[in-house]
């Protein structure tokens, strides 16, 4: 198996590995936007960039740019850095590129707290930031009734278009236009026709697609998830309960310590049952006080 | 108002599918003729190629938005006037032309005349630098524009055109000559020679040429070539490069027109040696005037047994070409661009590795080269490989064609060896005087005069062949912006740095001109152009801030002193 060293860490790993899983491999938290490891790398938020030493012909050659650690391959022998000077600065001026456009509504905003921008921002962004023009805005646009779009905040991951795509087999959301006037929006604005059209909330790493059921109501912070399904879906679905004082606030996909769902939810036990009776809790060590069923568990079907 | 019947629509969709295939990579190709027929490309038009084509309406709607020459929201005139706005037309007068253009018609840049007849449009390059301002109306070309002349150019529209008094192309200029183009062989010797080798010997020959490739990155073309031939998968592609979107190139345009048999025979070549059976030319349709042209040539060959199956009586070696027209997008000259174009959607760049030579034009391995490419090497294999190496420096061998505009007195086409410094280049072209001269056109270098010993080279400066002179009397700054304007509207915008970077380089551009920007800030733009090139995902973007930091760096005490004198004599 071949060996890599990434910030001084020597690590084994399998072969064809990209540096993103060695690193995470090693215990190195490397930051990532329009990755997910649902669908092939896209390579284009750029901040998960790393420096990259290999081998070549017995020798250790730097590689002239900075390498994208989710789509890169490792090979033996490798050195990355994901931490010196010149990845640092690059993951600055990233980080201050996109929040140079970003409307920095965090008070108003429902994503606030679990937000990869916000996170990521306080680990890596720069307290200095140059703005001197105007932020680029866009016409409001939505998608139906149930998911609230903010394309100001978007970060253009394309990980929404990219769910549709593939899992979802919807087409309805698209790039449209290009540079400084991309703007990813749905077919005339239509809603996306999918019954599992929620999990675009979910998968957005940002505030740009919220939950319009709960939007305004309550802190993410001051919810308690509870895992839990519901014994009538007829898929399954692994849910996420987001409660408070007994309450039901919104239901999310569960997530992985990455931030990745586990599977996909319906959208019917997204947004239409926040009855606490609807719903089995799974877990024995919720403190919460709830009525408890005892339920086998259905089949999933992970989309 | 004129209807659009689904029918009649979903009717002429099916004939050119029958024409391009009924997959994806006939979107642009069936965009392209609905456009001509109805002048624009309106939801229903997309719902209906959407339809026939099996794909979602989204998907076209995102590949229409894309290309600048696409347009859904109102129908464009009869004629749609498109002025170059890159530098070298800039600087020859382009914004009284613009103007006039404007007083003629009553209308601003970007809106239709009223009663139907006219779109007025900027555009980038239109491979005419030399000879600019350039104006292209719908798929004919202007050189020299005047405002006199555009007003003589709006009445032959109403006229139709008939009994012009212009040329209905314009003639490249080309003033110097060398080995490459004086090569005195017979038509297709360079194909006759390669079928009669093997396919290691065709790539060895070249290898021995030193042969890197003419598009800008000089990329060895043995090593392409060596690489797509080791694949073994059954169906590989070839495809010629003829996207020529660089400010200040016109070569392409030149060698394509007046060589094109030499370049045909270079792209059956490549077949022949990585075992392609398909090959495409991607034209920039700024050069639309030459696709009938290109395609009577093709013809003549498959009549000729050039094209087509068992070429030259060769049993097995099957081989044909297609042209395809891009629609208005810089970056599509990036290979993994366009390629994504070439299959029809939008011209975004991929990640690389893996290479074209492995994955290309879906998912097979292609090789994607340069039109001189493929003229260097129909020429090698007809000349030898040491006629070739015997020219140019150790590691950047032959000679280079070098399309040269801007401030001097005979801008054109020059055939240089590699290893030309730019004094020499400047007294050949009769710009002694020149204060700066950019290298590579939008993304290469401006060099000032204390470095105008270095070489055309790759090993020093490398290039797709642009050089824009800059004369005493230009200013630095417009120049910068010029070019920042250019990769803000031809930038793809998948990735942060290249998306918002160059925007940000912009505002500071703005704030320099306004007399508002701190020499420490001025720093920091310097620097962030230094993190785009590490960080960017493709070409484009890598070095969109080289023309900035060069400028920065070559011109620092003129623009500084503009800041000073624009506010007043006080530094803000
Ligand atoms: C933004 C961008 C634009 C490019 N435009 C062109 C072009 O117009 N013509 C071209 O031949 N190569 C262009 N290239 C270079 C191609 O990516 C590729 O390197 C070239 O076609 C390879 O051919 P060669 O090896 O024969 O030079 C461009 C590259 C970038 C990054
Ligand atoms: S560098 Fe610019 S053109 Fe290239 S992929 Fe990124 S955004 Fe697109």
């Amino acid at each position: 198996m071949p060996k890599v060293t990434i910030d001084g860490i020597e690590v084994e790993v399998t072969d064809g590995l990209t540096i993103l899983w060695a690193a995470r491999k090693a215990g190195v938290e490397i930051p990532t936007y329009c990755y997910y490891p649902w669908f092939p790398p896209q390579g284009s938020c750029r901040i998960c960039l790393v420096e990259v030493e290999a081998m070549m012909r017995g020798e250790l050659v730097k590689m002239p740019k900075l390498q994208i650690a989710c789509a890169t391959p490792i090979s033996d022998g490798m050195v990355i850095h994901t931490n010196n000077e010149t990845v640092v600065k690059a993951r600055r001026a990233v980080m201050e590129m996109l929040l140079l456009h970003h409307p920095l509504d965090c008070p108003v905003c429902d994503q606030a707290g679990e937000c990869d921008l916000q996170d990521y921002g306080y680990k890596y962004g720069w307290p200095v930031g140059h703005n001197s023009h105007e932020r680029r805005t866009y016409k409001k646009t939505d998608y139906g009734e149930k998911i609230a779009k903010e394309m100001n905040r978007c970060i253009h991951c394309r990980r929404c278009i990219r769910l549709s795509e593939e899992y979802l087999k919807v087409h309805h959301i698209g790039a449209l236009n290009r540079g400084d006037h991309l703007e990813i929006g749905s077919y005339v604005e239509a809603e996306v026709p999918s019954e599992w059209a929620g999990n675009l909330i979910d998968v957005c790493p940002v505030g740009c697609l919220t939950d319009k059921k709960m939007r305004f109501s309550i802190r993410a912070w001051d919810l308690d998830h509870v895992p839990a399904y519901r014994p009538d879906c007829k898929h399954g679905c692994k849910c996420l309960l987001g409660i408070s004082k007994g309450k039901i606030y919104r239901v999310t996909a569960r997530f992985d310590k990455y931030h990745v769902m586990k599977s996909l939810i319906c959208d019917e036990c997204r947004f239409e049952h926040k009855n606490m009776d609807d719903w089995v809790i799974e877990e024995d060590d919720i403190n919460t006080p709830l009525k408890k069923k005892i339920m086998k568990v259905p089949e999933t079907d992970d989309a | 108002m004129q209807v659009i019947y689904r029918q009649k629509v979903l009717q002429e969709i099916e004939e050119l599918m029958a024409i391009y295939g009924d997959d994806r990579s006939s979107l642009l190709p069936i965009l392209h003729a609905m456009q001509d027929r109805y002048q624009y490309i309106p939801d229903r038009i997309i719902q209906t190629v959407a339809h026939a084509l099996k794909i979602h309406p989204a998907e076209v709607e995102a590949v229409v938005s894309f290309y600048s020459f696409f347009e859904t929201r109102e129908k464009l005139g009869k004629y749609v006037i498109r002025l170059c706005q890159t530098i070298s037309c800039d600087m020859k007068g382009k914004h009284n032309v613009a103007r006039q253009l404007q007083n003629e018609l009553g209308i601003k840049f970007g809106e239709t005349t009223r009663d139907g007849m006219f779109t007025l449009r900027y555009t980038n390059c239109l491979g005419l630098c030399d000879q600019g301002p350039a104006m292209l109306v719908n798929e004919r070309l202007f050189a020299h524009a005047t405002p006199d002349k555009a007003q003589r150019i709006i009445e032959e529209c109403k006229r139709d055109f008939i009994r012009s008094e212009f040329p209905w192309t314009v003639p490249s200029i080309l003033r110097k000559t060398g080995p490459l183009l004086n090569n005195g062989t017979k038509l297709n010797v360079g194909l006759k020679t390669a079928l009669k080798k093997k396919s290691k010997d065709i790539i060895e020959v070249l290898r021995k040429s030193g042969l890197k490739g003419r598009g800008g990155a000089g990329f060895p073309t043995a090593f392409k070539w060596q690489l797509a031939t080791d694949d073994k998968s059954e169906q590989k592609y070839v495809v010629c490069n003829a996207d020529e979107g660089e400010p200040g190139t016109f070569k392409d345009r030149f060698l394509l027109y007046e060589h094109t048999d030499v370049i045909l025979d270079g792209i059956t070549i490549g077949a022949y040696a990585i075992g392609a059976n398909q090959g495409f030319i991607y034209l920039r349709t700024e050069y639309r005037y030459m696709l009938e042209y290109l395609e009577a040539a093709l013809e003549k060959r498959r009549q000729e047994g050039l094209l087509g199956k068992g070429i030259l009586c060769k049993k097995g070696f099957d081989f044909d070409i297609q042209i395809r027209l891009g629609a208005g997008a810089y970056v599509c000259g990036e290979e993994t661009a366009l390629i994504e174009s070439l299959e029809g959607e939008r011209g975004e760049p991929r990640n690389r590795p893996p290479f074209p030579v492995d994955t290309g034009f879906f998912g097979r391995p292609t090789i994607v080269n340069n039109v001189e490419t493929f003229a260097a090497v129909a020429l090698i294999l007809a000349k030898g490989a040491k006629w070739f190496a015997d020219h140019g420096t150790d590691k950047s061998r032959g000679t280079k064609l070098f399309s040269i505009s801007g401030d001097c007195e005979r801008p054109g086409i020059y055939e240089f060896a590699f290893g030309t410094t730019i004094n020499e280049l400047l007294k050949e072209v009769g710009a002694e005087d020149a204060k700066a001269v950019q290298i590579g056109g939008a993304s290469g270098l401006c060099i000032s005069r204390n470095d105008f010993d270095r070489k055309l080279s790759f090993e020093d400066l490398s290039s797709g062949g642009s050089v824009i002179i800059f004369g005493p009397e230009c200013n630095m700054l417009d120049v910068a912006r010029n070019f920042c304007d250019f990769f803000i509207e031809e930038s793809c915008g998948q990735c942060t740095p290249c998306r918002i970077g160059n925007m940000k380089i912009r505002e500071g551009i703005t704030l320099l001109e306004k007399g508002k920007c701190s020499s420490s800030y001025l720093k920091e733009l310097v620097k962030l152009s230094d993190t785009m090139h590490l960080a960017c995902k493709c070409g484009l973007g890598q070095s969109s801030g080289n023309a900035f930091t060069t400028i920065m760096g070559g011109f620092r005490e003129e623009i500084l002193g503009q800041v000073l004198s624009a506010s007043g004599g006080k530094v803000s």
